[in-house]
């Protein structure tokens, strides 16, 4: 039941040579019926070597032009093939590696499609199927038990068709399997450029579908739990502090605000005994009054009271040990001793500010502020040091409170969310994913257990964004942090459950520890000369005959590879319907200019 | 852990190889191309064996070859089938001329371009050949319509290519089966190279309007159309309105046919027979011809079937066909134990593909071809036998 097509005539190492019979240049064979392919570069063959098939992949086939035969009115040379053994069959399972070689004089077969589709999809792996075979035609299931629980990469040049492998990965799965899935997983897909809020990956009344925008005020916001977003990792991130001065610094924020936390108005009477300390100071601090000053404005302070405090002044002198306010009528009175004429010009109206209590990022500015007078009161702190963080902190705080609730009500029920950045500016979308990675990882960490009864999957499209190695605009430090957390995540998440899928254009651009932890990898078109030595260099699982083939791939084809594949595969990823395709499509100019 | 998959799937295998009814143009150009084509082909042209009459008791609409088993014994009643069968059928395909457009119709038109479709596709597929670029056409029917299309395609100047009838000769063709291994060749201008010519052999099984017996022993091919009309106005066809009537009504059953009270002179039967023998038209109850000349070449081409089904590497494709001819048929079985041999048998509906199910049981490289709807031969054209890339082809 075998079409043999050659016999093996050299074996060096482990190249292989076969002499093929004439027949073997058809494209395709017909034997009982069955199709086979017929022999050529990246095809698959079999020589038979006692009970085990041994399969190679031919990788050259030439002629031998001083052996000719003459097949009656024909001329014929010998037809040589060199193949390379990947694996063999034993009891109809394909078993990779080079275990057996073959013998002079073996005789090598075709193998038949369903041969064909053993040697790249195990048994388990029915029914996920994303494409077919690229050259053979063959439809392919990936075993999704082993690609799931592992971090994946999806790399490809623009427009090469990595949106649509991703998207396809995922329907796939949700169709299969989201009523199995839910309640047990969850999806974060952290969506760059807004490709995935219809009815892609699932339909949109089964997933969360929050968008972000800094541009307009919209309802959707991401919530951040009050314990969280009061906390100096959190704040550090977003406001990008440095470790050794303005980190601390916001941690003497939190836990002054954590310590008074039970306490009544805590906030209003912390800012009426802050003016107080200041302006009645004994040792008084320009500073600290310009400060105060600010305060006062960020309090929405009436003009009244802020002309009142440009009043307020320090003689240049000896042993001043008090501002003092110079009145109307060009009375000087002395705020340090003069408690009666402070409590009548000041006091009413800095209880009355004190009284709107701010939250969230007002909230914050406040306290830092507050915290900056005393320090610089105390002489704690370097004013030089601190004052940028506050500078971005009144700057930012802004376009954050657009993105940001803090709030207490946590409502990501459902398995899929998917967080749209599109309309976000591009400092905002740079620092946010981290926080919110941040939070699922902290979250799914705190409640699963071990081994993980629940798994937490964050899909990064377009992560260059937010995991390149090399960005000038940021300072040194910065990158460290938030190349850290992804770091940890996807070194230790898999513990925890916690997986990471990627896609990116540039995976040179990516840092090498996280390309280089990642287990699967879906490479579409690349050219780039680094991020093909990249690739060369962290994926032990391609070879040579696969990587040459990554600059030329057509559109929607890909090599998978990977600690779950037993050997690189080409998969021509099948196109997703008009609905379910992510909104990146090519623009059609026909149409368009038409 | 069996089969953990949901039940969504966008593509299950099962339910992509049911809707795999084409053939794939790359799996088949490279091979031996043959082809089969039946009275379906010509189908909406000339008239086939079916007749409007019913059978007595299932309710299945007779054909001449069924009509004329049944009244075997009945030589009135035979001879008036047989009257019929030259007249409705075989005369139609005799007086045919593709020269004269006006008298077509636009389901006649139909036909031609089909044929001429087909053509080029098989032409097209040869064309991907450097040698031996040349495809057996062999057809059961009697109407020459390849001959007339292909003239008018070398007319139009398509292509050049080669039809071959089997006939070598100059005022007179004669017919010899050796001629279908005869091939042409361009020779370059210093005879430095040489380049095959498509080819594609004409073999007729059940005869032609067009061969005449030349001798005793040998078959001329004449394509004179006038010589044609005039052999079929010599046989003496027997006219009877009521047994017409009969046939025509799709109301009435064999059991009428058997009543009906016929009285023809003895004479005029033996002068029917007599004429009718001498037609080069297979007789279509016992697939024979009378005259041993046809007899014999039927059996040489039968031959030549066999032996190109059983070349290694050859795809068979048939359409229009239901092998109701046993010859033919217990040939084909015959020769399907050639591995290499993938056939592909066109269905003209679901019905059909029951049929011939059962007569090609236990043959793994029948496929069965089927489409949404009936498989008709502009179907067969659009949707199965085409060299237009399809979406769906493996690689590219």
């Amino acid at each position: 039941m075998t079409i043999t097509i050659g016999e093996v005539i050299a074996v060096v190492g482990v190249d292989v040579t076969l002499r093929a019979f004439e027949n073997s240049n058809l494209e395709t064979h017909f034997y009982n019926g069955k199709r086979y392919k017929g022999v050529s570069i990246r095809e698959f063959i079999a020589i038979e070597h006692g009970f085990r098939d041994i399969v190679c992949i031919i990788e050259g086939e030439y002629l031998d032009e001083r052996n000719a035969e003459y097949d009656g009115a024909q001329q014929r040379y010998i037809r040589k093939l060199k193949v390379r053994p990947i694996g063999y069959f034993e009891a109809e399972d394909f078993k990779d590696g080079i275990k057996f070689l073959p013998k002079i004089s073996d005789s090598a077969r075709l193998l038949s499609e369903a041969e064909i589709g053993r040697i790249f999809e195990s048994k388990s792996s029915k029914d996920f199927a994303i494409g077919t075979l690229l050259k053979e035609g063959i439809e392919v299931s990936l075993p999704w038990q082993k690609v799931f629980n592992t971090h994946f990469g999806i790399f490809g040049n623009t427009g090469s068709g990595k949106s649509n492998t991703l998207t396809k990965l995922f329907t796939v799965l949700f169709d299969n399997k989201f009523d199995e899935i839910s309640g047990k997983s969850n999806f974060i897909f952290l969506d760059f450029n807004g490709e995935y809020t219809a009815d892609q990956l699932t339909s949109v009344d089964q997933k969360n579908v929050i968008r972000l925008s800094t541009r307009k005020n919209s309802e959707d916001k991401f919530h951040l739990p009050d314990t969280e977003f009061w906390d100096a990792e959190t704040l550090g991130i977003l406001f990008q502090a440095t470790a050794n001065t303005q980190r601390p610094f916001l941690r003497r924020v939190i836990s002054g605000r954590a310590k008074f936390l039970s306490i009544p108005n805590s906030l209003s009477r912390y800012i009426v005994s802050s003016f107080k300390k200041v302006l009645c100071s004994k040792e008084p601090k320009l500073e600290a009054l310009e400060l105060l000053k600010a305060l006062a404005r960020n309090l929405d302070a009436d003009q009244s009271l802020l002309s009142d405090l440009n009043k307020v002044s320090l003689r240049k002198g000896k042993d001043i040990d008090s501002f003092h306010f110079v009145d109307n009528d060009n009375t000087w009175k002395f705020l340090s001793s003069d408690d009666a004429f402070y409590a009548a010009r000041f006091g009413d109206a800095i209880n009355k500010i004190s009284e709107s209590s701010p939250s969230g990022f007002q909230e914050l500015l406040v306290r830092s502020d507050l915290q900056i007078i005393r320090d610089v009161l105390h002489g704690s702190a370097q004013y030089e040091h601190i004052h940028p963080l506050l500078r971005r902190i009144d700057a930012m705080k802004d376009d954050f409170a657009k993105v940001i609730s803090v709030s207490s009500e946590v409502i990501y029920t459902k398995t899929v969310t998917v967080i749209s950045l599109r309309d976000c500016r591009q400092e905002v979308k740079k620092i946010l994913p981290i926080l919110i990675a941040k939070h699922f990882y902290e979250l799914h960490k705190a409640r699963v257990s071990s081994p993980p009864d629940s798994t937490m999957h964050v899909i990064i499209d377009e992560a260059h964004n937010i995991l390149s190695q090399q960005s000038i605009r940021e300072a040194e430090s910065w990158k460290d942090y938030r190349l850290e957390l992804f770091e940890e995540i996807i070194k230790e998440g898999r513990k925890f459950g916690m997986f990471i899928t990627l896609a990116s254009q540039r995976p040179a651009d990516i840092s090498p520890t996280i390309i280089s932890q990642l287990h699967n990898f879906f490479i579409h078109r690349l050219v780039n000369d680094r991020d093909l030595a990249l690739l060369e260099n962290t994926i032990s699982t391609l070879d040579s005959v696969s990587r040459s083939q990554i600059p030329n791939l057509p559109q929607g084809a890909c090599v998978i590879t990977g600690t779950t594949f037993d050997i690189p595969m080409l998969v021509q990823v099948n196109r997703l319907p008009d609905n379910k395709k992510p909104d990146s499509r090519d623009v059609d100019l026909e149409e368009l200019w038409s | 852990m069996e089969d953990e998959g949901g039940i969504l799937r966008f593509a299950t295998r099962k339910a992509r190889d049911a809707t795999l009814s084409n053939i794939n143009r790359s799996d088949i150009f490279d091979k031996n191309l043959n082809f089969l084509l039946g009275s379906g082909a010509s189908y909406g042209l000339l008239p086939t064996l079916a007749v409007k009459l019913k059978k007595k008791d299932a309710g299945k609409s007779h054909t001449l070859e069924t009509l004329a088993t049944q009244f075997e014994g009945n030589r009135k009643i035979k001879t008036l089938i047989f009257s019929w069968y030259v007249k409705e059928v075989i005369k139609p395909a005799s007086d045919f001329q593709i020269g004269d457009y006006s008298s077509l119709n636009a389901i006649q038109w139909e036909v031609l371009e089909n044929y001429e479709r087909f053509l080029k596709t098989v032409l097209a597929l040869t064309a991907k050949k450097r040698e031996q670029n040349r495809a057996n056409i062999f057809t059961t029917n009697y109407d020459g319509l390849i001959a007339h299309v292909s003239e008018r395609m070398l007319r139009h100047g398509y292509a050049d290519f080669i039809l071959n009838d089997g006939g070598s000769g100059f005022i007179k063709r004669n017919m010899y089966a050796k001629n279908f291994n005869r091939f042409f060749r361009d020779q370059g201008v210093f005879d430095r190279h040489s380049k095959s010519i498509p080819q594609v052999n004409l073999l007729q099984l059940h005869g032609s309007v067009y061969w005449f017996k030349d001798g005793s022993d040998n078959i001329e091919i004449s394509y004179d159309l006038a010589r044609a009309q005039a052999r079929m106005s010599e046989v003496p066809c027997i006219e009877n309105e009521l047994f017409d009537a009969v046939l025509n009504d799709g109301e009435k059953s064999d059991a009428d046919i058997e009543s009906l009270d016929v009285n023809i002179p003895d004479a005029q039967i033996d002068e029917f027979w007599k004429q009718y023998e001498q037609l080069p038209i297979v007789n279509p109850t016992k697939w024979k011809f009378h005259e041993t000349v046809f007899e014999e070449h039927y059996y040489q081409t039968l031959r030549l079937l066999s032996y190109e089904l059983e070349k290694p590497n050859s795809v068979f494709v048939v359409f229009g066909f239901s092998f109701a001819d046993e010859h033919i048929l217990n040939l084909v079985k015959r020769s399907l134990s050639n591995p290499t041999l993938k056939m592909f048998v066109c269905c003209f509906n679901n019905k059909e593909k029951s049929s011939l199910q059962q007569k090609f049981e236990g043959f793994d490289n029948v496929e069965l071809i089927c489409v949404d709807g009936d498989l008709d031969f502009r179907a067969f054209n659009e949707q199965v036998f085409t060299v237009e890339a399809r979406s769906d082809e493996a690689g590219s």
